[in-house]
């Protein structure tokens, strides 16, 4: 005789296979395949539409060298030099090009630009053109570019790159709830000095790495980016000194949006609430949505609230100024992307200025970041000159045109498309 | 051929590395380690990428030493772009010294396979050494 089972029991295996058979399918069909967007629209994943309210640099660890653009009439034009090379049939040539290359480089700059060395063999170099790029940067001026990621010409914006900002997100709100801890791990003289920064993380996350409980948020890399890219001028400000130190150019996404799919499981709820002390259990996207958008916010308002204490040229401190109105706003989540610095390096400093108003413990942390700069002069002398949290860091990267300062960058709003 | 870079090898150390045999084998090792401690500011996987631009060159193409011959604006190409003092330095040499081992190789398919040869121990060494990956 065959066993019998309630109904209720059955009807919930069933539900339990389907699930299983819903998570196979969505681990083997592309993230753009029409039948994913279907499975988004049963709640799956959450469709998440990112918009630029400043421009935006993630780098890919390159840049353009001369070798690689020359611009005219406002645009660069990206040089495919080996595959220009590659077409010359002449060996002498081949030979002329190696050495003009070689011989042209002076205090470590090339005095050529892709153009001259083509046209030096006879080669047109509008024929070798792979892409074309609007350009702040001045034709004149033989610079290094940085480059923005991409993958086979293509922009993108990496899930790990939102990921990355929200874990940071996530770090700073345990520390603005445990601030000794913090302390604890900056004074305790048996982690080495380097490893501080690790271990903060480690401290807040999970010390073994098969327990980061980040693995159960999912993020895509960017979708439907539509988006204005170009050669732009960047600056670090210097707080103290009032004025521009090093000029860094970039590959930027200047204007657009793209979209991402944001996957939570139930266990990132339940490691938040075992950290943070809360009390989550979002039964829906628009629920996990919030919950993110609480703890970005919180991170994003302490560090433009920050920001807006220090001496910013005057369009960045009007940029600074709207993007804290719409914070207030909390009708999506803020996060500032792709500039990078650990912790240690970039958020300590916010976090501190909050928790640490009566500068109790200035003094330690000053004599602490003392002995972390290590061989790095400049740094100890900023600490040694510094008088407040307010001090640190130094300088700030911002975007420049038209010689004028005109916005922080990096910053993105984030809305759950419903 | 116009010279590029700075070749650390003399014309024997040269002759040695494109006529290999079993006499002269222990000292074409010797050659490929000290060089791989004179290139080993560059990165591991930069130096593979230079290999095995040359094992993909097909012997049997009639172009073959056409092919050869690009490896030295590859390699002037990766030092205009490099901004490391040392790595550039680096990578001066490596152009250099390639330079004139292709201008001596000279459409001699023989000789070819012998730099290959050497390429191989040089890029085995220069793991060992190489100061980055």
């Amino acid at each position: 005789m065959l066993k019998t089972y309630p109904l209720k029991m059955m009807m919930t295996s069933r539900i339990r296979i389907m699930k299983t058979t819903i998570n196979l399918i969505i681990r083997s069909i592309p993230m753009e395949n029409q039948y994913y967007s279907h499975l988004i629209q049963r709640g799956i994943t959450m469709e998440v539409k990112c918009e630029l309210i400043t421009p935006i640099f993630i780098g890919c660890g390159e840049e353009y060298s001369q070798l690689d653009y020359f611009i005219e009439d406002g645009l660069a034009h990206i040089i495919d030099l080996e595959k220009a090379v590659s077409d010359l049939d002449d060996l002498e040539k081949v030979d002329y090009i190696s050495g003009l290359i070689v011989s042209n480089i002076d205090n470590n700059r090339l005095n050529l630009t892709a153009k001259d060395i083509l046209e030096s063999v006879g080669l047109n170099p509008y024929d070798y053109v792979i892409r074309k790029i609007e350009s702040e940067i001045f034709s004149n001026k033989k610079t290094r570019v940085k480059k923005f990621i991409n993958q086979n010409n293509t922009y993108y914006i990496p899930g790990s790159s939102i990921k990355g900002a929200i874990r940071t997100a996530y770090i700073f709100n345990y520390y603005d709830k445990n601030l000794p801890e913090l302390l604890k791990i900056l004074d305790d003289r048996n982690i080495k000095l380097h490893d501080k920064g690790k271990e903060l993380e480690k401290n807040a996350i999970s010390k073994d790495i098969p327990k980061d409980f980040f693995k159960y948020l999912k993020i895509s890399d960017s979708l439907n980016l539509e988006g204005e890219f170009k050669f732009i001028h960047t600056k670090r400000w210097n707080y103290r000194k009032k004025k521009f130190d090093v000029p860094i150019n970039m590959e930027g996404m200047t204007k657009g949006t793209f979209s991402i799919n944001i996957k939570i499981e139930d266990e990132f709820f339940k490691n938040i609430n075992k950290r943070l002390k809360t009390n989550y259990n979002p039964k829906d996207d628009e629920k996990k949505f919030d919950i993110l958008k609480n703890l970005c916010n919180n991170f994003s308002k302490t560090v433009v609230e920050f920001e807006l204490k220090k001496n910013n040229p005057v369009y960045v401190e009007k940029s600074y100024e709207k993007l804290l109105a719409d914070i207030n706003k909390d009708d999506a989540i803020y996060l500032n992307l792709g500039f990078g610095g650990g912790f240690l390096n970039k958020t300590v400093y916010p976090l501190l200025w909050k928790n640490d108003e009566n500068h109790l413990y200035f003094r330690k942390i000053k004599s602490l970041f003392i002995a972390l700069s290590g061989g790095n002069k400049n740094l100890k002398n900023a600490w040694l000159k510094a008088n407040s949290y307010l001090d640190f860091p130094t300088t700030k990267t911002v975007y420049v045109k038209n010689n004028s300062a005109i916005a922080p960058l990096g910053w993105i709003k984030m809305t759950l498309v419903e | 051929m116009s010279k590029i870079g700075k070749c650390i090898l003399n014309p024997n150390e040269i002759n040695l590395i494109l006529n290999i045999n079993s006499q002269n084998a222990n000292e074409i090792i010797d050659i490929a380690e000290n060089l791989a401690k004179e290139f080993e500011q560059i990165p591991a996987t930069k130096m593979r990428d230079f290999y095995d631009y040359v094992l993909r060159i097909d012997e049997k193409n009639e172009n073959w030493y056409k092919e050869l011959v690009l490896l030295k604006p590859k390699l002037a190409y990766n030092y205009g772009k490099e901004t490391n003092r040392r790595k550039k330095e680096a990578l001066e040499k490596l152009a250099g010294t390639f330079s004139e081992i292709i201008d001596k190789i000279d459409n001699d398919l023989n000789k070819f396979k012998n730099f290959k040869t050497f390429f191989e121990a040089l890029v085995a060494y220069h793991k060992i050494y190489a100061k980055s990956q």
